[in-house]
């Protein structure tokens, strides 16, 4: 690229022009300028290129003219400014380089005359500073503000000086403006200070004067500024830098303490809440707040500086004491570390032990060891979560735990049972969880007492500590006697139950007395404020406040996408709230491929009937018979008790309008787990032997609103291609399938929950099942969960067929005919209901 | 120079009660006008035909204003208002003032007239100041067709006084050129071009050095 010629700026673009007088080269439209040369003013040919174009010709010409290299430099510099995000003022040491960099113009760069005054050539700093506005793309609109100065703050005696920027000009005082700048600018410059002054008067006595440069301002107009005379004027207000403000926040006095920090939280009392106000970091003291509620001018002395002293700040100096705060109101307070003092949001901060317990509540968990007694190794985040519970619990708090399904809220608790090492702890939970919540306290903690308050058993004599479970239903139906015991937890599990505060199981919820609530749930409440609001209005009351009130300050500007209010409201949350995702990058490596959970489940009373009168009429018939008529009535028993497990509909081949919710302890787990893995957006293969059972769940699912198909043996393949694509899209979150039908070719990794709703006996066909979704390629772990029903064949038979290892390989080859093998003794007792004592 | 002579499209029909004109300089026009009148009834009927819309577009230059108004028997008839242009001397009062307080060309910018300006030299017509002439046959002062323009000239007033000025000798850019000039301190312009090309050359900052603070 050649070098450059000569160069000039004008508003808006730059001129290349030769000193010799000839035509300069290079792009641009051509015409010609006014210049002055030593010999005098001349017009001389030129192009001229809109500034933006110009920036880039600059910086890329290697050298040329000195003019052409000191706009070089200054486009560069303008470039620089751009990049910084620069508006309008300079910082000092910004202009101290500026002022070299004018100073150092070559007087070719400014060779342009002033309009009007052919020997003279316009000043080089403000030309400068236009030029890079220009280059900065600094707004076009005039805005003018007011510097405050003071030669002598002691005597307080202030000066607001006019100065504008934007337009052609980066930043001038009016003062200087007058002088070189342009009409039209000065024009705007009026029209601004017009206007502002008929909103706050005292302004009007710039207008009076020739040029509107500068006005002393007295006291009461300094104190009218700082209390924001001029906010919504379009005038901005730059105060000296050597002035500061004080800043004022809220403090909670947290006082000595308590003796019992449980019961602290619960009580009535109220802690001490005022206004601080401080000098930078500095606290003032009482004396020196005592002095400024005295002070009866806007600036004062203090420590040494002079300080601004607007007249709220005053007022807070003067009325220190703000209304009182609940004890746990204040932990509220702390936590966000805001508050919404006279409709102001204010800071808000705290001290001593109540700090300690922010601070403590506020910092991630910290790993603890596992208690001993737990009859299982916890994962790592397993134990943060312990942590997390026993931080909470530890106050007298409470909290929701709201993992994914699969992640061990289950074993955290009762890891947190044995930690707090205490109890009782009582499990309230969906009735078809009870089987879950006693097998796995059994297994993790044994040793531990375990027992059910359900149903016909209601006992609660000689409870010494350990786990009580009960359900929704008897906390409704009878909360007084769970009522009369100082529960040390009290935990609810699967909590979106009682989403509903007003209704009649929240509030007998709330009548149970305890040292702390722990909610479960599998499902993102957070989505939901109200959901939110009432789990941790009773895990933690008060916290949050009256859900009006709640909704107001947080579920709007939160709604409406308020950074700062979700921020705050986060703040709020987050040590009350702990929840992990199986997707989370710290859990997902954590967790195996894949985990099978037996998950028992109770009958109910008209399953239970029927199982009964079924092994009384069927057992007398293979007593009766031998050979082959025994073996075939052994087969036809154990179908009937597997099919009426599964559900009654389906023994009794009832039609298809018959009613089938509430019928089925299996039927009511399977909605449970589907309300929770489709809230997580998850999808599901379930396994069945029986085709009439699966058109039976397609027919309850469709009822319930939730999508799903069905895979059996008779389905074309073609259709079965279409099946397994709506599924792996997504389109289908619940695929029935008879295990049978299954066959081979099917991939079905979108699943990452596998539900086994009847028992095999054939850990390898339920493992071909499973692994359908459990590939290679499936990138999700997946969770096997297999229904038993309670104190039936399906409870037992594994248990005899792992003693049984003979009979359990003949199974295993034969199926279940095999167990015609069982004298009419032990198949008795396979097969005979045990009611849980 | 165009802008010594301004047009104005025809005002269509007005109705409604309040005052005619909407500013104190708009009113005090009006009543200038009001008070020389020897006619009230041509009066009465310059209203009406003003508020008809009768009048057709107005002509403003200095020292006339003009325009055509329609009339039921044997218009149109071609009124026009003359008025005296200020003298130089009353222009340097009104100038010299405006330029010393900066509120005055604030006002007149936001298109308000100071009433210390009017006060000062005759902006606003005195008694006798406003000349209407039209070519209809009737002879009365004005005639309900001069009336009926100097009505709708008050609208005009409102909307912009630098009219006013205009009809008094000076275009609104002479004006404001004018204090532009006057405001200006008088102080040295720029630098000397003598002064620029003798002087020595400090070299260039060091680029390295200027490193803007992010914003």
């Amino acid at each position: 690229m050649e070098t450059l010629d000569a160069v000039v700026v004008e508003p808006g673009g730059v001129v290349f022009w030769r000193p010799d007088g000839g035509e300069p080269a290079g792009p641009g439209r051509l015409g010609t300028v006014e210049v002055v040369l030593p010999e005098g003013a001349r017009t001389v040919p030129a192009r001229r290129v809109p500034t933006a174009e110009a920036v880039a010709l600059l910086r890329e010409a290697p050298g040329g003219q000195p003019s052409a290299v000191f706009w070089a430099l200054a486009a560069e510099a303008g470039v620089r400014l751009a990049d910084a995000g620069w508006t309008g003022p300079l910082d000092p040491d910004e202009q101290e380089w500026l002022r070299e960099l004018a100073d150092a113009m070559p007087p070719q760069a400014h060779a342009s005359p002033v309009p009007g005054h052919p020997d003279r050539l316009p000043e080089r700093y403000p030309l400068l500073l236009r030029f890079l506005g220009d280059v900065a793309g600094l707004e076009p609109d005039v805005r003018v503000s007011l510097r405050l100065e003071s030669g002598d703050l002691a005597a307080g005696r202030f000066r607001a000086v006019v100065q504008v920027h934007g337009g052609a000009e980066p930043l001038v005082d009016a003062e200087q403006l007058w002088c070189s700048g342009e009409q039209d600018t000065r024009h705007e410059v009026l029209l601004a200070l017009r206007h502002a002054a008929e909103l706050w008067p005292p302004l009007a006595p710039l207008l009076s004067a020739a040029i509107p440069s500068s006005l002393p301002l007295g006291d009461e107009e300094v104190a009218e500024l700082l209390g924001g005379a001029l906010d919504g004027t379009g005038v901005a207000v730059h105060w000296p830098a050597e002035l500061t403000g004080l800043t004022a926040r809220a403090v909670v006095r947290p006082g000595i303490e308590p003796g019992d920090v449980r019961t602290f939280f619960g009580g009535d009392r109220v802690l001490q809440f005022d206004w601080q106000l401080a000098l930078g970091d500095v606290e003032l003291t009482k004396e020196e707040l005592d002095a400024l509620a005295e002070a009866r001018r806007p600036v004062v002395r203090l420590r040494d500086r002079w300080v601004l002293l607007d007249r709220k700040t005053a007022d807070r100096a003067r009325d220190r004491e703000l209304k009182p705060l609940t004890a746990i109101e204040a932990l509220g307070v702390a936590l966000t570390g805001r508050a919404e003092v006279g409709g102001d949001h204010v800071e808000v901060r705290t001290d001593g032990w109540l700090e300690d317990l922010r601070a403590r509540l506020s910092a991630d968990p910290e790993p603890v060891p596992q208690p001993a007694g737990l009859a299982a190794h916890l994962r790592d985040y397993q134990l943060r979560g312990l942590q997390w519970l026993d931080t909470i619990t530890g106050p007298g708090l409470g909290g929701c735990l709201a993992d994914d399904m699969g992640l061990g809220k289950t074993i955290t608790l009762i890891a947190l049972h044995l930690h707090r090492g205490t109890g009782p702890t009582l499990v309230v939970c969906p009735a078809s969880l009870l089987g879950t919540w006693e097998s796995e306290i059994r297994r993790f903690a044994p040793g531990v007492p375990v027992r059910r308050f359900h149903g016909s058993s209601r006992s609660l004599a000689d409870l010494d500590g350990g786990f009580v479970l009960t359900t929704y239903g008897t906390v409704r139906a009878d909360p007084a006697p769970l009522a009369a015991v100082a529960w040390d937890l009290l935990v609810a599990d699967e909590a979106q139950h009682v989403k509903n505060h007003r209704s009649e199981t929240a509030k007998a919820l709330r009548s149970l007395g305890s040292t702390a609530r722990i909610a479960l749930t599998g499902t993102p409440v957070e989505n939901t404020l109200t959901e939110l609001w009432a789990i941790l209005d009773w895990t933690t009351p008060g916290l949050l406040g009256p859900l009006a009130e709640f909704r107001t300050r947080w579920g709007k500007p939160v709604e409406s996408g308020d950074p700062a209010a979700a921020e705050q409201l986060s703040r709020l949350l987050r040590p009350f709230l702990l929840r992990r995702r199986k997707s989370d990058p710290g859990i997902a490596p954590e967790l195996p491929a894949k985990t099978e959970t037996d998950r028992p489940v109770s009958l109910t009373t008209e399953q239970a009937v029927l199982y009964e009168a079924t092994v009384r009429e069927l057992m007398a018939e293979v007593a009766a018979s031998d050979g082959i008529a025994r073996r075939g009535r052994v087969v036809k028993l154990l179908t009937a008790l597997k099919q009426i497990c599964n559900h009654p509909a389906q023994y009794l081949g009832e039609p298809d309008d018959s009613p089938l919710a509430g019928r089925s302890g299996k039927l009511e787990l399977l909605d449970d787990l589907l309300d929770t893995i489709l809230a997580e957006d998850g999808a599901v293969l379930v396994f069945t032997q029986y085709v009439t059972l699966a058109r039976l769940l397609e027919r309850h699912l469709t009822g319930r609103g939730i999508r799903s198909q069905l895979l059996h043996g008779g389905t074309p393949v073609t259709r079965r291609e279409e099946q397994v694509r709506r599924f792996q899209s997504g389109e289908v979150p619940v695929f029935l399938l008879s295990l049978k039908a299954a066959g081979t070719g099917l991939t079905l990794t979108r699943a990452d929950h596998v539900v086994h709703y009847d028992r095999w006996w054939n850990p390898a066909v339920e493992d071909q099942a499973t692994d359908r979704a459990y590939r290679i390629g499936q990138t999700k772990p997946v969770q096997v969960h297999r229904l038993v029903t309670e104190g039936t064949v399906e409870d037992r038979i594994a248990v005899m067929l792992r003693e049984k290892r003979a009979l359990a390989d003949s199974v295993l080859t034969a199926g279940e005919a095999a167990l015609s093998e069982l004298t009419d003794a032990e198949l008795a007792d396979l097969v005979t209901l045990r009611r849980n004592a | 120079m165009t802008d010594r002579v301004r047009g104005f499209p025809a005002f269509p029909g007005r109705s409604g009660r309040g005052p005619f004109a909407r500013t104190w300089w708009g009113r005090a026009w009006v009543q200038a006008m009001e008070d020389t009148a020897l006619d009230l009834r041509q009066l009465r009927r310059g209203r009406q035909y003003a508020a008809a819309g009768l009048v057709g577009p107005i002509t403003v230059s200095p020292g006339r204003i003009s325009a055509t108004a329609e009339d039921a028997d044997d218009g149109p008839f071609h009124a026009v208002l003359h008025l005296a242009e200020l003298s130089t001397t009353d222009w340097e009062l009104l100038l010299d003032r405006a330029a010393d307080h900066a509120g005055h060309l604030a006002a007149l910018l936001d298109r308000h007239l100071p009433p210390e300006l009017a006060d000062l030299v005759p902006l606003l017509p005195g008694i006798g100041d406003l000349d209407p002439d039209c070519d209809c046959p009737g002879w009365e002062l004005p005639c309900r067709h001069a009336a009926a323009l100097s009505f709708q000239v008050a609208w005009l007033l409102d909307a912009d006084p630098f009219l006013l000025l205009l009809a008094r000798g000076r275009t609104e850019a002479e004006v404001l050129d004018d204090l532009g000039r006057r405001t200006a301190p008088r102080v040295s312009v720029g630098v000397s071009a003598a002064e620029a090309y003798a002087r020595e050359l400090p070299p260039l900052p060091d680029p390295a050095a200027f490193t803007p603070r992010r914003r």
